[in-house]
């Protein structure tokens, strides 16, 4: 009889197209559900001109997301990122005063960069509890930020092409999203097509195991909170071009938003366990839930509450997914 | 235990809980998972004051009856009988309330609460007040400990405890809810022969207390002295069950894969006469006192010690992984580095760590991803992957190693530990190693897959290169070493080559003691 249930399966296998095989497919439909949900009871919603409004402004967080996805993938953590983008914001500007786009573009893309080195050394090399190494450089980045403006921001800044960054379109598509693409595709190919993804999925899966494999853990780390902190700069470098001002105090708060979607994607806090799909969907979740109910005029506040609701939710179906693998699927004998 | 004057719980007992355990059976059992079987129609039979044996290679159905008696799966057919009347474990706390007791091979301690705490968690004393009572409790442990002949403190961290200490205090936290039924799942695996003695003494005594035992081991050789009867399975069905004294190790393998095994070690080739590396004065603080070794091409140099001795920690110096105060390192005659293990596996050394799960697997990886995460320079370009070398690479490996796996996408979780060992070993050979060091190879792995890893390391040896083995298993030593070095205490205490070696020659360097011949 067992040999009978044995073919089935295989043959279950054979099928060419397995519907439990398609990745994030229970995310996928929550998104969809809440779309629909929203089509039928906001008539502005699905319209080429809102989705147009709601993917640019999600280009800055989709960027940030990626950068955590990564973070948190080795079992770590970037609270930075958020005041990181305050940083960029300043240094970007007061380049435009004196300087050219380029340059600013350039000298920002290095800030974030050297922030993030600065956080792989502290939790690479010095081993300190990613949590407290960037809630420490949260702090101080974001104090540094303040110092340098005085607390004000930076206005008048020249009227350049840097302003496209934020502003601009490639035909009917606005160009932050454009930016937010192809970062998402770069954070693909590096997870997936490369050693240096294969090294970090290790990392945070068994960082001991890691290790004895030969592989080089802190500078993987390094080179991810580096990658993170990039990508913080480049929301940034978007975020500056659409204000049009030199904001110290630019992502503020937006590092937690970051967590937020990377949970709710389906990317385990212990690491080892996540993809860049799920992420992108998570912040597609956000992004939809946010801009449905401002159609139909829920406060912030209330949006708040509910973004919140659907993390816990998020983490508790996470939590009952992994009891369940461990309970029903686990090896028998 | 149970004249300590009854029961040790707080709080109400029903009358289940004090109904006394005479015999437990399973009738006609049956599970099955995606419509595999793990288990059919097994019976077994478990009676008070007996030790019942049960034997099986990996995948037999061995744990899977232990979770049914444990309360963690419910049968899919057949039925389960305390002294005669059918009943239904629904969840592990209705087995524990019926007094069935697992202890299992992944130790479940808190490391950071104290023994005393550990034994009563969960049942904690308290005075009236509501507040915990410390005091009897540590008294009480106090007391356990003392019956099971351990000297450590009920104060002591768990953390601070070495493996076989903290099995005691799964059995003592056992003693303490009175259990009737203990069901001891690989016991011996992780602790050497001094404490496999006095687990052995706290079994007779629990026999003679009454209490029933399963006993699930894969080291045949103690088997006779405890176990009373014995069940085999062999693919999730019951192949024999009978008296212990009547079954020889050859039927107990022979009932186990269905075939007769040969040789229990395979003819080991002549060693080499070239030396390949030579450690020398290496002193750790604590662990190692100016320890070394030379190892020559093509042998197996098994080293021998106690927990504790310092047999690992001389490995891992080899890796950078120990803070060295002293020490030097020859490779072929030239220096080697010992900085980092990607250092001292680029010159050709390779280590498959003694904790599989815990060092040398990423659970919730791939069989692919785990093979070949230590060679992705090989199939790798430029910093991107090539995916079809690398599944070509792991294809091999599967074949090479014999390792049974769904596919190469399968989690590493789900394998058995005999084939998770393989995929080890796979990852290290990938990475084409002269010198491979294995840190107890065959630990908690089944009879036919310890001979597919002995079958390994001899075409090693054919290939011309040279093997260190760590292991706590003295037939394994004797029947696979050139050499043999005992440590004890963190220094090198005897150098015996295979031919002088026996059981009782390496047990006495083990320990430390003046050998009178």
């Amino acid at each position: 009889m067992s040999e009978q249930k044995k073919s089935e399966m295989t043959a279950a296998s054979r099928r060419k197209f397995d519907f439990r095989r398609i990745p994030n497919l229970g995310l996928l439909l929550v998104f969809l559900v809440i779309v629909v949900v929203f089509m039928f009871i906001s008539p502005n919603f699905m319209t080429v001109s809102n989705w147009t409004n709601l993917l640019r402004q999600l280009s800055v967080l989709m960027l940030l997301a990626c950068g955590q996805t990564l973070v948190i993938l080795t079992a770590g953590i970037d609270l930075s990122i958020g005041a990181l983008m305050g940083l960029v914001s300043v240094v970007v500007s007061y380049t435009l005063l004196s300087f050219n786009p380029l340059l600013a573009i350039v000298f920002g893309l290095c800030v974030g960069i050297l922030v993030g080195v600065v956080n792989g050394l502290l939790i690479g090399k010095l081993n300190i509890t990613p949590f407290i190494a960037t809630l420490g450089s949260m702090t101080v980045i974001g104090g540094l930020a303040m110092v340098i403006t005085n607390g004000t921001p930076v206005h008048g800044l020249p009227n350049t092409w840097f302003f496209d960054l934020g502003r601009g379109y490639v035909g009917p598509v606005p160009i932050p999203v454009i930016i937010a693409f192809v970062g998402v595709v770069l954070t693909y190919i590096i997870l997936n097509q490369t050693k240096f993804g294969r090294y970090l999925f290790a990392i945070g899966g068994n960082e001991e195991a890691a290790k004895l494999a030969g592989i080089n853990v802190s500078l993987v780390k390094i080179g991810t909170y580096a990658f993170a902190g990039m990508l913080s700069g480049v929301a940034s470098l978007i975020l500056t071009a659409r204000v049009i001002t030199g904001q110290p105090q630019l992502g503020s708060g937006m590092e937690l938003d970051s967590i937020a979607a990377v949970v709710i994607g389906g990317t385990s806090l212990m690491g080892g366990i996540g993809s860049i799909g799920g992420t992108v969907i998570g912040v597609l979740i956000i992004g939809v839930l946010k801009n449905g109910l401002t159609l139909l005029g829920v406060s912030t506040f209330m949006q708040q509450v509910v973004i919140g609701l659907m993390l816990i939710f998020a983490i508790l179906l996470s939590t009952m997914k992994i009891k369940g693998k461990f309970g029903k699927k686990s090896r028998a004998g | 235990m149970s004249g300590s004057g009854g029961s040790v719980l707080a709080g109400q007992t029903t009358e289940t809980e004090n109904q006394v355990l005479k015999k437990l059976e399973l009738v006609g059992a049956s599970k099955a998972f995606s419509g595999i079987y793990a288990l059919q129609d097994v019976d077994i039979e478990l009676n008070a004051g007996e030790v019942h044996v049960l034997i099986g290679e990996n995948g037999a159905g061995k744990s899977t009856l232990v979770k049914i008696l444990s309360g963690v799966y419910q049968l899919d057919a057949g039925q389960l009988k305390i002294n005669g009347k059918p009943v239904t474990l629904a969840s592990p706390m209705d087995a524990i309330k019926r007094r069935i007791i697992t202890i299992h091979q992944e130790l479940m301690l808190v490391d950071h609460l104290t023994v005393a705490e550990n034994i009563f968690l969960g049942k904690e004393h308290t005075r009236k007040s509501g507040f915990l009572n410390k005091k009897r409790m540590v008294e009480e442990s106090a007391k356990l400990l003392a019956e099971l002949k351990q000297d450590f403190s009920p104060l002591a961290k768990i953390s601070d405890l070495g493996i076989a200490q903290k099995q005691m205090v799964e059995i003592a936290k056992a003693l303490a809810n009175n259990c009737q039924l203990l069901i001891l799942d690989e016991p011996t695996a992780t602790i050497t022969n001094k404490e496999v003695e006095i687990l052995f003494q706290t079994i007779e005594r629990l026999k003679k207390q009454g209490v029933a035992m399963l006993y699930i081991s894969h080291r045949l050789e103690e088997l006779h002295q405890l176990g009373d009867r014995a069940t085999i399975l062999r693919n999730g069905q019951k192949v024999h069950s009978g008296p212990m004294k009547d079954l020889s190790i050859e039927d107990m393998i022979r009932h186990m894969i269905g075939r007769d095994l040969g040789q229990e070690f395979p003819t080991l080739p002549p060693p080499g006469e070239k030396e390949v590396l030579k450690v020398s004065n290496v002193n750790v603080p604590g662990k190692l006192k100016n320890a070394g070794f030379r190892l020559n091409q093509g042998e197996i140099l098994g080293f021998y010690g106690l927990i504790g001795a310092g047999r690992t920690e001389l490995m891992r110096t080899l890796f950078g992984l120990e803070h060295l105060t002293e020490g030097t390192f020859m490779l072929n005659g030239k220096p080697l580095e010992v900085k980092s293990p990607r250092k001292t596996m680029r010159q050709g050394i390779g280590l498959v760590p003694e904790d599989r799960k815990g060092q040398g697997l990423i659970l919730e990886r791939s069989v692919k991803e785990n093979v070949s995460i230590a060679s992705l320079d090989q199939l790798a370009h430029l910093g991107f992957l090539k995916k079809k070398k690398e599944a070509a690479m792991v294809q091999d490996c599967i074949r090479e190693y014999a390792i049974k796996t769904h596919d190469q996408e399968t989690k590493v979780l789900h394998l058995s530990g005999g084939n998770q060992q393989k995929v080890v070993i796979a990852k290290v050979m990938s990475t084409v190693p002269d010198i491979i060091i294995f840190d107890e190879p065959t630990r908690g792995i089944d009879v036919g897959a310890k001979q597919e890893v002995y079958r390994a390391m001899i075409e090693l040896l054919e290939q011309g290169k040279s093997i260190i083995m760590v292991s706590s298993d003295l037939r394994e030593m004797i029947g696979m070493s050139h050499r043999i070095i005992v440590m004890s205490n963190g220094a090198v205490t005897a150098e015996i080559p295979r031919e002088q070696a026996t059981q009782e020659l390496i047990l006495s360097h083990a320990f430390h003691v003046e050998q009178s011949s």
